[in-house]
């Protein structure tokens, strides 16, 4: 992990300490800040009623839709993203590309206490960008959990003036006194300066971008990818006593190694070991790119 | 008090300094300045609220000194203006916005202060002074003196909300004192240096004082909302001069409002590369494009005038290739090229003496287009298999090659009717002076994408439609639903000006011509078809859903039907639709025609039966031979019906073989029986049997017997009788031509466009007619012989001056009420000698409400295979409901209009129904401006910030619509001080026009800034005195100004009220625009520190006791 990268990681960490305590729109704006992102264009969106009121004067969204947002306790328009600020924020101070998209919106909404399935995020996710006409990211608060979602928007194939919705990805549950490291990880991806650096020139690439830092499969490609690169680190260094069976070759006895630590991990993501957990788990994770 | 000096000498807790954060400048002087003391004080300003803050200290204070240190630019120019700035007697950016309401008293009491006790002298040389000094010479001999940086204002005396960090000290030293005395004394006393400047700081004073007229602050207002524009004006004058523009014989001739035009119309091309003039029926808009013409060819530009075929004549007759005789402006020797719109289908032969083989579109650098209504519909290309592009659109070949082509031409358009249906109409001629790109007014309006602000703007239109019918909302409450962004382009891009509005700015135009002729109230007839009763229309209404038209219909022969399904499923519709529209739009001809004369109607249903028999023998041919017969269904529409509303797809080619031709032989079998019943029974009605004939026959031979005088006392004779189809103009000609010249003694002539014309004297030309019909309004005074009695088709109801007559006729009513207004528009015109014009309506039914439901039935369908054939870019597929929802609206307004038309005679921009460019637009009050201007532009540049009128609310009450709309309250105008970078939800950035009632409730938003303009006008127009009764009221009210807290929380009430206006309208961009962009937060006008007040007009009723 090279420097830039540990700092926003730590930037990270820190804006996610303050997020649970801090005004809704305070909290979500330093998140936001810390990952390179920062506009004054901003609005004040109201009371969730008069968030709908004005976004959905003519019904547009479902009965259905509608009612996911009586677990909406506020929301802050926290601000939107325009060419000028990308610049501005991006070395070198690089335009982006004119394209279909040309800002995002962030949206905060701090949710009623309670848990939320992932779908019930998704379908708050698609029923707010059914109202906008750019892309939406959401930042959901619910006590101490921080989750962020982008849906998948193309263009309308007989009417290029619209966008269809398609599929939500989403950080979900954020821990934010102890963010889980694949998190940060996940997140951190999202860093304005990194992508641009990656590449990313227009709103239309930075948007999948977005999809693709946040998307499963791709954090699971990845996972596994690291996983493969500390195996074979591990065939380097690691060396097993002798238990006199005899029967492994040092791979095999490391792929035990790792499932057995897997293992012990999900125990104690699913808080299966009883008793105070930071006397028996040390603060990093053992796994260490 | 000599303590205090004392105090000031030696005992100051922080040593000598008076920096505005521990001790602030104005407490040390309200300490130091005893009762009596003698001030001698240096300051670059001077503001009225300093004098307000220090007020009781300075008016106890003996004579007083005031020396000013930077005299800004005071030998300027303008020295009205430049002295306010200069002396910068408000300009304290240390007070409250609210403090200003109260800035006449203070500065009447400050003038009073000035006045008793104070003179003033001023530097002479700018930044020749810059030691501010404050010294006070007590009555007791003792003295103090502050020395530094603090000017005489809120600020630098520490007064304000957010001081200025300072740095003065006290002189403790009483000889150094002394020496600052005698410093002040000798600068003073210096003629050289200095100079006297009490008379021109109480002029201003005088100015902020003042009681004003209503009148004044609602030009000052209009003065500053509309400045930028002013500028540029300036900057155009001086183009127009360059080219001698104003030496021009066009110039010379047209009227002050028509100049204006062409100067705007200039001004928006060279700033947007284009303009659509639509101004309305009669206010002569060719001639205001000759003047732009000549502008134009004066800076060696090339220019193409596109028109309608028929107005060709009437363009080419100005240039000098003509060399025609009595062309008013030979000396001009206009250059430009004439061609006709249809002239964009053709890729040879000849129009006029131009090859169009050879012609090259790309050579110009002005494109004029006359009525360029008829490019609101892009048009679909014609393309070969492959999908290449084999023929263009006359739309798209405009697009590309006449002004994409070559050097990027700039495009003027004129149409009085610019948007027909949608607003989509509007778009496409927009494009047309964009090159179709749609970040063309990203720089110059902040219009990110012209597609999506046009399809916004519909969909606001729509449901504003909706909500109207619904809730009846007014005409005006559409502007606060549409976008700044929208409207913004309507004010960059467009002309609109109704006869109103020429009535109201340019009386001078009505006293010298005598305006416009009254108008009579219409003439409803309702003459049988046929006098015996036989053939009626009624009866064909109930009876025309019977015919099959199955010849109109081989499609629905066919064997099989799997290749229509292909089409269907890749258009949409496929060719059975196509001939399903197009037999309903016959059945609608068949019913046209009848109701235009039996005699038209007998020659279609004699067209119809032909094409059977025709096709009758060629089966019968195919079925002998057995050959492979090709037949191709190509259903020609009537010469002279409307081409646009007959478009229907291309024919498609069917082989005998692919269709059942026993079935179809049945049907057309069928249909030739009734259709030669029909035709029997109609060719019986000639024309002693028309019934129609003789009424008009009656209606002429009485106009011309009683031929009433006009203006000059001549009689007039003239009537022009228009009807929709040649046939019937011919058949009315045939019957009426003897008649006329021997019985009537008047000659009578036929145009029908094309080479059809005739008259009953030795003329066929169709110049030669017009000029003889109607010579004044040619120009033509050369003519002889007078022609009384026209008769036209449509050839003639658009673009020409025909006012010379008084009388029109519509022998026929055509369904689209725009033509029946363009038909009146040829005599009901500016110039016209006639003390009142008149309309005759020929209705074929008295019952009217059958009429408009079968009209309205028919016509459902046509609106729709329109939109369907001519393939609209937004797919019916997708929104055929929502299609169909515009398409039944229109329709609902077309009958509306026509109901109307029997009562009156309609603009077209007239009608609480109908919203027209001018509702939009501001023309009406920059025109306002402009003649204010005239007499008033230094009066209105001096008059400060802040000024204030009473005007009384009940005014508006009797002959406005607005009654309710004026309550006492009161309207603000306040700027923005930071200026946006973008476009936002405000049409006037940077100022704010809100209404406040009384009660604190806002009546008009700064998002309906025409409405409060045309209330401004309405209470203040005319009154050009302040109202003594109401100043005094209001003076009593607020207790000569101390007691201002009313005032103060409407104002307070305004800020909120666009701080969330504006919030919210921000907003709604987003959910509708992909390219929208919030504004930023330092362009919010948020707080109440981002405004400065321009004008207050309260509105005080004589019975309002506050």
């Amino acid at each position: 992990m090279d420097d830039a990268r540990r700092q926003l990681q730590e930037a990270l960490q820190n804006a996610l300490l303050g997020f649970a305590a801090a005004p809704l729109a305070d909290g979500a704006r330093s998140v936001l800040n810390a990952l390179g992102y920062a506009s004054d264009r901003t609005a004040d969106a109201g009371d969730v009623d008069e968030f709908l009121g004005r976004y959905d004067p003519h019904g547009k969204l479902t009965a259905k839709q509608k009612d996911l947002f009586t677990n909406w306790h506020d929301v802050e328009l926290i601000f939107q993203v325009g060419d000028e600020e990308v610049t501005s924020a991006s070395p070198g101070g690089r335009e982006f590309d004119s394209d279909r998209f040309q800002s995002f919106v962030f949206i905060a909404a701090e949710l009623k206490a309670g848990t939320y399935r992932r779908t019930t995020l998704a379908e708050m996710t698609r029923a707010v960008n059914r109202l906008f006409a750019m892309p939406v990211v959401l930042l959901y608060r619910c006590g101490e959990r921080f989750s962020l979602a982008v849906i998948h928007r193309r263009t309308h194939r007989r009417d290029d003036s619209r966008d269809v919705l398609e599929k939500v990805t989403l950080v979900k549950d954020v821990d934010v006194q102890r963010p889980h490291r694949a998190h940060l990880d996940a997140l951190a991806d999202l860093g304005l300066v990194r992508l641009v650096e990656r590449g990313v020139s227009s709103f239309d690439s930075l948007h999948r971008a977005w999809e693709d830092a946040l998307d499963a499969e791709e954090l699971n490609r990845r996972f596994y990818g690291e996983l493969f690169e500390w195996f074979k680190r591990a065939l380097t260094v690691c060396e097993f006593p002798d238990d006199g069976e005899g029967d492994g070759s040092l791979e095999r006895q490391v792929i035990r190694l790792i499932t057995r630590l897997l293992f012990i991990w999900f125990l104690k993501e699913k808080d299966l070991v009883p008793g105070d957990r930071e006397a028996v788990w040390p603060t990093s994770p053992p796994i260490a790119g | 008090m000599q303590q205090s000096a004392q105090q000031l000498d030696s005992e100051s807790p922080t040593g000598a300094i008076v920096d505005n954060q521990q001790r602030r400048v104005g407490d040390v002087l309200r300490e130091a300045i005893a009762p009596g003391s003698a001030l001698s004080f240096v300051s670059a300003y001077f503001t009225i609220y300093a004098f307000q803050a220090l007020r009781d200290t300075l008016e106890a204070a003996g004579p007083t000194r005031f020396l000013y240190g930077d005299p800004q630019g005071i030998a300027s120019v303008d020295p009205a203006d430049e002295q306010a700035k200069a002396f910068g007697l408000t300009d304290d950016g240390g007070i409250e916005l609210k403090n200003v309401l109260a800035q006449k008293p203070l500065a009447q009491a400050c003038a009073a202060w000035i006045e008793r006790q104070v003179a003033i002298r001023t530097v002479d040389k700018a930044n020749f002074l810059h030691g501010k000094l404050y010294h006070v010479a007590r009555a007791d001999g003792s003295s103090a003196a502050l020395l530094g940086s603090s000017n005489f204002t809120r600020r630098g005396l520490g007064l304000s909300r957010a001081p200025n960090i300072e740095l003065n000290t006290e002189i403790a030293n009483a000889d150094e004192r002394r020496a600052l005395h005698e410093w002040f004394n000798t600068l003073w006393q210096d003629e050289a240096l200095t100079r006297d400047a009490k008379k021109e700081v109480l002029a201003a004073l005088a100015r902020l004082g003042a009681a004003y007229a209503p009148e004044f602050v609602y030009y000052k207002t209009l003065y500053h909302i509309f400045e930028e524009r002013l500028a540029e004006r300036g900057e155009r004058d001086g183009l127009l001069q360059d080219v001698h523009l104003y030496d021009t014989e066009i110039w010379k001739k047209l009227y002050e409002f028509q100049r204006h035009g062409a100067t705007n119309a200039i001004n928006r091309l060279l700033r947007h590369n284009g303009c659509i003039v639509a101004d309305s029926v009669g206010l002569g808009k060719t001639w205001t494009a000759l003047a732009v013409i000549k502008f134009f060819e004066a800076r060696n530009e090339r220019v193409l005038v596109l028109c309608p075929k028929r107005l060709e004549q009437n363009w080419a007759r100005y240039t000098s290739r003509a060399a025609q005789r009595n062309n008013p402006f030979d000396k001009d020797r206009l250059g430009y090229t004439v061609l006709a719109h249809t002239d964009l289908s053709r890729y040879e032969g000849k129009s006029g003496d131009i090859d169009l083989a050879q012609f090259n579109w790309s050579a110009f650098d002005l494109i004029v287009i006359d009525e360029s209504h008829n490019f609101r519909n892009e048009g679909r290309d014609r393309t070969d298999e492959t999908g290449a592009v084999v023929r263009r659109s006359r739309y798209n070949r405009l697009l590309e090659e006449a002004v994409k082509g070559g050097v990027h031409s700039k495009v003027l358009m004129l149409s009085a009717t610019p948007v027909n249906t949608s607003l989509r109409d509007l778009r496409n001629q927009v494009y047309l002076m964009t090159e179709k790109r749609q970040d063309a007014f990203k720089e110059a309006l902040g219009i990110g994408d012209i597609q999506t602000m046009f399809g916004v703007a519909e969909k606001q239109f729509v449901q504003w439609e909706a909500r109207r019918r619904n809730e009846g909302l007014s005409k005006e409450s559409l502007l606060s639903e549409l976008g700044a962004d929208f409207l913004a382009l309507l004010d960059a891009v467009t002309i609109a000006r109704s006869r109103e509005h020429i009535r109201r700015y340019y009386p001078q135009v009505e006293r010298r011509i005598g305006g416009f002729p009254k108008r009579a109230k219409p003439k409803n007839l309702h003459p049988p078809t046929d006098s015996e009763g036989k053939l009626s229309y009624d009866d064909l209404h109930e009876r025309i859903g019977d015919l099959r038209l199955a010849v109109y219909m081989p499609s629905g022969y066919l064997k099989d039907k799997s290749a229509l399904e292909a089409e269907r499923k890749k258009l949409g519709f496929d060719q059975s639709t196509r001939e399903h529209y197009l037999t309903a739009m016959l059945r609608v001809n068949l019913l046209k025609r009848l109701e235009s004369s039996a005699h038209a109607f007998t020659l279609t249903v004699g067209r119809i039966l032909d094409k059977i028999r025709d096709i009758e023998g060629r089966i019968a041919a195919w079925r002998q031979q057995q050959a492979g017969g090709d037949l191709e269904v190509a259903v020609e529409a009537d010469e002279d019906a409307d081409d646009e509303e007959f478009a229907v797809g291309k024919a498609r080619r069917y082989r005998f073989d692919e269709l059942d031709v026993d079935a179809w032989l049945a049907h057309l079998q069928q249909d030739r029986d009734v259709f030669e019943r029909l035709h029997t029974l109609a060719s019986q009605v000639d024309a002693k049997r028309d019934a129609k004939l003789a009424e008009l026959k009656r209606l002429v031979a009485e106009k011309v017997r009683a031929a009433p005088p006009d203006k000059d006392g001549s009689p007039n004779r003239k009537v022009l009788v228009f009807t929709t189809f040649a046939d019937t103009a011919r058949h009315l000609y045939d019957n009426m031509a003897e008649w006329a010249r021997d019985e009537l003694g008047v000659h009578i002539a036929l145009v029908t466009g094309g080479s059809g014309n005739k008259a009953t004297l030795n003329a066929s030309a169709f110049d030669d007619i017009l000029a003889r019909f109607a010579p004044k309004a040619q120009e033509r005074k050369d003519t002889t012989d007078p022609i009384d009695i026209l008769i036209a088709t449509d050839c003639l109801s658009e673009g020409q001056n025909l006012q010379d007559c008084d009388l029109t006729v519509n022998y026929d009513i055509h369904w689209n009420p725009v033509r029946l207004m363009q038909r009146f528009g040829r005599i009901d015109r500016l110039g016209s000698r006639n003390k009142q014009v008149g309309m005759v309506n020929f209705w074929p039914t008295e019952n009217l409400d059958r009429y408009l439901d079968l009209k309205h039935r028919v016509e459902a369908r046509m609106a729709l295979a329109d939109a369907t054939a001519t393939g609209l870019d937004d797919p019916l597929v997708d929104d055929s409901a929502r299609a169909q929802q515009a398409v039944q609206l229109e329709l609902q307004f077309r009958d509306g209009q026509l109901l109307r038309l029997r009562q009156e005679s309609l603009d077209i921009e007239d009608a609480d129904d109908g919203v027209s460019m001018n509702d939009l637009t501001l023309d009406d009050f920059i025109a306002d401006l402009l003649n204010y201007i005239q007499q008033h532009r230094e009066a209105l540049e001096a008059a400060p910030f802040g000024i204030y009128a009473v005007a009384d609310p009940d005014r508006v009450q009797d002959d406005d619509k607005q009654s309710k709309a004026a309550e006492p309250g009161v309207i603000f105008c306040l700027k923005q001080k930071t200026t946006a970078t973008q476009q936002t939800p405000n049409r006037l950035q940077p100022h704010f026009l809100c209404y406040v009632r009384n009660d604190g409730t806002v009546r008009f938003t700064f998002r309906q800034a025409k409405q409060t303009l045309s209330l401004f006008r309405a209470l203040a127009s005319g009154v050009d005195k302040p109202n003594t009764l109401l100043e005094d009221a209001f003076s009593a009210e607020t207790q000569q100004g101390t007691n201002m807290a009313h005032y103060e929380r409407l104002l307070e009430a305004a800020l909120r009220n666009i701080a969330r206006t504006f919030n919210d309208a921000q907003q709604r961009p987003l959910a509708q625009d992909r390219g929208a962009l919030l504004p930023r937060k330092s362009e919010q006008p948020d707080n109440d520190a981002d405004f400065e007040l321009v004008t207050w007009l309260v509105l005080k009723g004589s019975s309002d006791d506050g």
